[in-house]
């Protein structure tokens, strides 16, 4: 028999072994498998191996046609040569799962409701909303009525083989990074998921419920003061559809007084906001978004169109977006930034035109309260007195292991997706879930060869709905408000329906001839910023409703108006122009209450200091400025002190705003010094007019400031100090994120910036339309997304510094310079 | 001598095998020499520094192929660890694997031994 030391030393190794083997094979808790992550040579040190391109390579896809040449030029962009367009789809799918593979992955889990089988429990709630939305159905409903013939769908499939190609070929030294933290590995592409993508993008762009909005602000206030806060159209007029005036038109309305709570409205609104379910990212924001503009040759230095592109999206590491360049010899030749998923470029140019868009911000959703022949188990709703049936889908939400973690018996309508919370049974009719074509929308854009045959193209494009903007070599430009825009039978899409009545579905759209759009106009220029397209005088038709303050559409049409020789560079510096219209507006208003208190002899010390130092201020909000911070604690405390009675009445959460309404509406408030608005609650016995809740909020913003950052004399209310961008890892990981990234803007500015930082700037690009298109671009990030790379985060340097890289544009391999080519990938059908 | 070329097929072996199948194989190429070397004493360290030895001489060849120097850092800082810790951490695995599994077998070994002479 051992000895009783052997014996101890036995169990202590035999402890020690099944220990560690268990942590290198399971997950303990938030560690990963650890023999997968500590593996020098199978597990995560191999991710360094496949961090750099190769300097040449050759592999086969079975599926091309012929063989391709794929040049990565030194900002490790693809410029993919194929014979086919095809096999340019193969190409890109094959390149972009290179290096975007966990990304796509997470797009199409997100949008399916399966990102729990990757990341574990934490993501249920989040899937099964997702699939209480319907979104991967609408996308394989639209899948399946495509004809497999066409070259839209040809090319989905190309590229679902090119990214399979890539997966097939990846052994276990290939496996991204992220798969190894979670311990999974890649799923096979299927092209249904180039819709998927877009329906992504959709419920990012417009799942903004404003009945919910609406209900809660009339459930505090009551239904006038909600409407009025809301408005159908923005107090402030400066619309992307060119009205003829010159300046903004400043259509300042009174504001109704806050009125008596309404009931009803309160007892929906939990059920609506459960209903509803967590909105996208930034749903609620007002202060960031999209900016598109052209200008004509007619006001350029060089007398060729040129136009910027510069959409506004969360910013993620990897970036939304990847640059890539297609080329198939006298077919297509189109450079730009597509969706990792789609075959396509979404936004950029080609040899003639280029183009880029915004978010419409039009309100496409609507609610109709249903009646079900069950409330337990419903088959069927009542329309017009007669039982229709409703459709089923049993939903099974899996986490990892494929362990089920929930069950869910999802009901639709004729009009959508059925929500039942509390007793309330809501379907909701949404376009981002009607059968659509956007895809070969925006393939068509790929190849047009004039401005004319690019909106021709875009017409099919439904949702989420874009001002599209559009340049071409002739020195045309346009724009178009492109999507699907519900006419509801009472011009009002802010209510909640009765839907035991067909008389109150949508009774169709805006046809095509009445979207706002513009083409050669008479000023030389075209701009967009998610403004309200079109001058309500114009055409009154509701689109949408809480519109953006159109600040930085007032910007970039005050420059584009000021400057009639505009250059790539002034193009490039537009993009982050510190100047701010809302800064403008309100920052007098600030200083006169001052002065007139003063006058009145009702002046705080700390009132007068900070009028001084806010009365000095530029009203630019570069990175060195400091008084920028100064304005906007003024402005947050005149939120707050303004909007007091929009605090929500409930105990569970006493300072929670439920709505803040548009600084633009706050403008308009600001025309009615005795508005009963002013008044401060908090202060019972006073009735505050407008002039003494500015003279706080901005004493007030001085204390706040100093107590922060101390006095203004000692450099801690430098801008770039304050405000940064957050880049964060698509998983939140901190060690692979790029945070507290200095920025030139704030709220209202061309490049704006939101408190958190998470959104911003995700593309910017300039292009001339000159005898040979020429572009600049950046986006935040870089192109790959292995985090050990060099082309994971190279760009945002000079994407923080507002500069912008020249774009190659070979129409052939060997027209690029060998010095500026960093690999080259042959692909062949062959070996 | 011939427990030398024993550690060091043990060390070629916990190369091979993790370079070929994994990183599952140190435990097993361990054990295996536990069983063969017949050692009274060291078989754990001893084990465990070929685990280390092999581990390290792969993360060299790594270094040859990328840079691992950031993936340090990058993957410390995912475990809130320092740069080196993940690197260390990485030798220290190979090592409890190698080391607990050869004294494992080794005493195993041993104790069948025992009971066998025992019996006759």
């Amino acid at each position: 028999m051992p000895d009783r030391r052997s014996a101890t030393r036995a169990v202590i190794a035999a402890v020690v072994l099944a220990a560690v083997l268990h942590v290198g094979f399971r997950r303990v808790g938030p560690l990963p498998p650890l023999g997968d992550i500590l593996d020098p040579i199978n597990g995560s040190w191999s991710v360094a191996a496949v961090a750099e391109l190769p300097d040449r390579e050759a592999l086969t896809i079975p599926q091309l046609d012929g063989p391709v040449e794929v040049v990565y030029d030194d900002r490790g962009v693809p410029h993919i040569f194929a014979m086919t367009s095809e096999d340019a789809a193969r190409a890109l799918g094959y390149v972009v799962a290179r290096d975007r593979l966990f990304q796509m992955e997470m797009n199409w889990r997100s949008t399916a409701g399966r990102v729990s089988e990757l990341v574990g429990d934490a993501a249920l709630g989040f899937d099964r909303q997702m699939r209480r939305l319907g979104l991967a159905r609408s996308a394989e409903l639209s899948y399946a009525e495509m004809d497999p013939s066409t070259p839209v769908v040809r090319d989905a499939v190309a590229y679902a083989e090119g990214v399979n190609a890539f997966i097939d070929g990846l052994g276990r030294r290939g496996v991204p990074l992220e798969y190894r933290l979670l311990g999974a590995r890649p799923s096979r592409w299927e092209p249904v998921y180039t819709l998927y993508q877009l329906k992504l993008m959709g419920w990012n762009l417009t799942y903004f419920p404003a009945e919910l909005q609406r209900l809660r602000v009339a459930a505090v206030v009551g239904e006038e003061a909600a409407d009025a806060l809301m408005p159908v159209n923005s107090p402030i007029q400066q619309p992307i559809q060119p009205n003829g005036a010159k300046t903004p038109r400043f259509d300042f309305a009174p504001i109704p007084p806050p009125g008596r709570p309404n009931l009803a409205a309160a007892e929906w609104v939990h059920a609506l906001e459960l209903a509803v379910g967590p909105l996208p990212p930034g749903a609620e924001s007002t202060v960031v978004g999209s900016n598109n503009w052209a200008v004509a040759p007619e006001r350029t230095a060089d007398g060729f169109a040129l136009l910027s592109g510069d959409p506004h999206l969360g910013l993620t590491l990897p970036s939304i977006w990847y640059e890539a360049h297609l080329v198939v010899a006298g077919d297509l030749d189109a450079y730009g930034v597509t969706f990792p998923s789609v075959p396509m470029i979404v936004i950029g140019m080609n040899r003639d035109v280029a183009w880029s868009f915004t978010n419409t911000g039009a309100d496409v959703i609507d609610f109709y309260e249903e009646e079900l022949d069950d409330p337990e188990q419903p088959t069927r709703y009542r329309v017009d007195g007669e039982w229709k049936q409703l459709q089923q889908s049993v939903e099974e939400v899996r986490g990892r292991g494929g362990r089920v973690l929930a069950i869910d018996t999802l009901h639709f309508t004729h009009r959508g997706p059925l929500l039942e919370e509390e007793g309330r049974r809501l379907s909701m009719r949404w376009t981002v879930l009607e059968n659509t074509p956007e895809v070969a929308a925006l393939r068509g854009t790929n190849w047009a060869t004039s401005v004319e045959e690019w909106l021709d193209a875009m017409q099919g494009f439904v949702a989420p709905a874009q001002n599209g903007i559009v340049a071409d070599r002739s020195g045309t430009i346009a724009i178009r408000s492109t999507g699907l825009y519900p006419l509801h039978p009472d011009g009002n899409g802010t209510m909640i329906r009765d839907g035991r009545d067909s008389s109150n579905d949508w009774i169709g759209y805006w046809p095509l001839e009445r979207y706002p759009f513009s083409i050669r106009p008479q000023q030389g220029y075209l701009a967009s910023a998610n403004q309200q397209p079109i001058d309500p005088r114009v055409d009154p038709t509701y689109m949408g409703s809480n519109w953006y303050s159109p600040w930085r559409a007032m910007r970039i049409n005050a420059l584009l108006a000021a400057d009639s020789a505009v250059t790539p560079e002034s193009m490039r510096r537009f993009q982050t122009d510190p100047g701010n219209a809302r800064a403008d507006l309100f920052v007098p208003y600030f200083v006169e209450a001052v002065e007139r208190a003063a006058a009145a002899g009702s002046l705080d010390e700390r009132a007068e200091e900070a009028a001084a130092l806010l009365a000095g201020w530029d009203r630019l909000y570069t990175k060195e400025n400091e008084r920028a911070v100064l304005f906007e604690s003024a402005m947050s405390n005149l939120t707050e002190r303004t909007w007091d009675e929009l605090l929500e009445a409930s105990e569970e959460n006493p300072n929670r705003r439920v709505f803040t309404p548009a600084a633009s509406v706050l403008a308009s408030l600001l025309q009615q010094p005795e508005n009963p608005w002013w008044d401060d609650r908090r202060t019972p016995d006073v009735a505050e007019d407008r002039d003494a809740v500015l003279v706080a909020s901005l004493a007030e913003a001085l204390d706040e400031v100093v107590e922060e950052h101390g006095p203004p004399s000692e450099g801690g209310w430098r801008w770039d100090g304050i405000r940064h961008a957050n880049i964060y890892h698509l998983l939140g990981l901190g060690a692979l994120s790029a945070l507290e990234l200095p920025l030139q803007g704030g709220g209202g500015n061309l490049n704006p910036s939101s408190g958190r930082g998470t959104f911003g700037a995700s593309w910017r690009m300039v292009v001339r339309l000159g005898p040979e298109v020429e572009a600049w671009s950046v986006y935040p990030g870089g192109q790959s997304g292995n985090p050990v790379s060099s082309r994971y985060r190279d760009r945002i340097e000079k994407w923080v510094n507002g500069e912008l890289d020249p774009v190659l544009l070979p129409r052939a391999p060997e027209d690029l310079d060998s010095a500026r080519v960093a690999s080259v990938l042959a692909l062949s059908p062959e070996r | 001598m011939k427990a030398r070329v024993l550690w060091l097929v043990l060390l070629v072996a916990i190369l091979l095998g993790t370079m070929l199948l994994g990183w599952w194989t140190v435990p097993l190429a361990g054990a295996a020499w536990g069983l063969a070397a017949r050692l009274e004493k060291g078989t754990w360290w001893r084990a465990a520094l070929a685990g280390t030895i092999a581990w390290a001489l792969l993360l060299l060849f790594a270094a040859t192929q990328g840079p691992v120097g950031t993936l340090a850092a990058k993957m410390g800082a995912v475990f809130a660890l320092p740069g080196f810790a993940f690197a260390l951490l990485t030798l220290v695995f190979p090592a409890l694997l190698a080391g607990s599994a050869a004294e494992l077998a080794s005493t195993l070994r041993r104790a069948w031994v025992t009971n066998r002479n025992s019996s006759a």
